[in-house]
């Protein structure tokens, strides 16, 4: 079989993001053909099939149906709705006060320090 | 409603890290940093030199040329997505102590609680990889072309972070960027 490896969009992420943006693209969504991913470079992944079995991912679900008529959208993407980013974002800022419980801005007297810090590391253009 | 256990708001894949985390600071500088730095630009990385440029009390211009962290979405940092990111200029600690106006216990108060990432502001790194002890301004983001940093200025990279000290960043950018007003804060209408 004749395959042509073009340059990977959004590599440097987790292989679920890199597969869920691949998946996105206009071209992989065309129906008929059959779509062929190469992902390299990723030691700690192991097998993607176990990588895509897990919950764990922070930008979208990838489901698995079966039972469909078209064999070839077995495996789609189902990206989060609002809630679940509300939801990320809470969670976040609860993390933090428990993590970090002295969370505060700064003072004013610390805030006039870091400003004549800056004037040492600046220079007028 | 979940009380003190910190796990219940972690994600799955940060939730095998909820102790480290709930022991914070305590080995803050072992777990903060990951192993070897990424092929590709991370948010969280730390340049080794670039420029942060800003606009003054007066309106000048002013710009630096320093360590800066990458304070944009991993994947917004790629070549081919945004024209630009946001990165956040960072300070040498020792330099930042010598040269700070506060003197005696205000100092010692204000450098214990930085080190302990408890202002909001500002963000400490611990000495690791090739990176001695830091603090990141989150009041001084700047743009800058990802082309200026593709293919090649962006592998000068003086540390990346670990997945957990890659959450750890996003806490504190979140409570910065998206904490909830309060009930009560109205803006004032025109007249």
């Amino acid at each position: 079989m004749m395959q042509t490896v073009e340059k990977q969009r959004v590599t440097g992420q987790s292989a679920p993001l890199w597969l869920y943006e691949s998946l996105r693209q206009p071209e992989t969504k065309s129906t008929g053909e059959t779509v062929v991913f190469v992902l390299s470079g990723y030691p700690s992944l192991g097998n993607i099939l176990d990588c895509l079995a897990t919950d764990s991912w922070d930008c979208c679900t990838l489901n698995y149906y079966t039972g469909l008529t078209d064999p070839e959208a077995r495996l789609r993407v189902q990206e989060p709705n609002i809630a679940v980013w509300s939801q990320n974002l809470s969670s976040l800022n609860m993390a933090a006060q428990r993590v970090i419980p002295g969370l505060r801005e700064l003072t004013a007297s610390e805030q006039h320090g870091l400003r004549q810090y800056r004037k040492r590391i600046f220079r007028k253009i | 409603m979940f009380g003190d256990d910190i796990a219940a708001y972690l994600p799955e894949h940060i939730k095998p890290f909820a102790k480290l985390l709930k022991d914070f600071p305590e080995n803050y500088e072992k777990w903060i940093y990951s192993a070897s730095l990424p092929n590709e630009l991370y948010q969280g990385d730390v340049l080794q030199t670039a420029i942060i440029v800003n606009v003054d009390h007066a309106g000048n211009v002013e710009r630096a040329e320093i360590p800066a962290m990458v304070i944009s979405c991993t994947c917004d940092a790629q070549p081919g997505r945004d024209d630009t990111l946001l990165i956040a200029a960072v300070y040498d600690f020792d330099d930042y102590r010598t040269h700070h106006t506060l003197t005696g216990a205000d100092l010692d108060n204000h450098l214990r609680s930085l080190q302990r990432n408890e202002i909001a502001n500002l963000f400490y790194l611990p000495a690791g990889q090739n990176l001695k002890p830091s603090v990141v301004d989150f009041q001084l983001m700047s743009p800058i072309s990802v082309s200026y940093l593709y293919p090649d200025r962006f592998r000068n990279r003086l540390t990346s972070l670990s997945q957990v000290g890659h959450y750890f960043l996003l806490m504190k950018l979140a409570h910065l960027m998206t904490r909830p007003e309060p009930r009560d804060a109205r803006r004032l209408q025109p007249e």
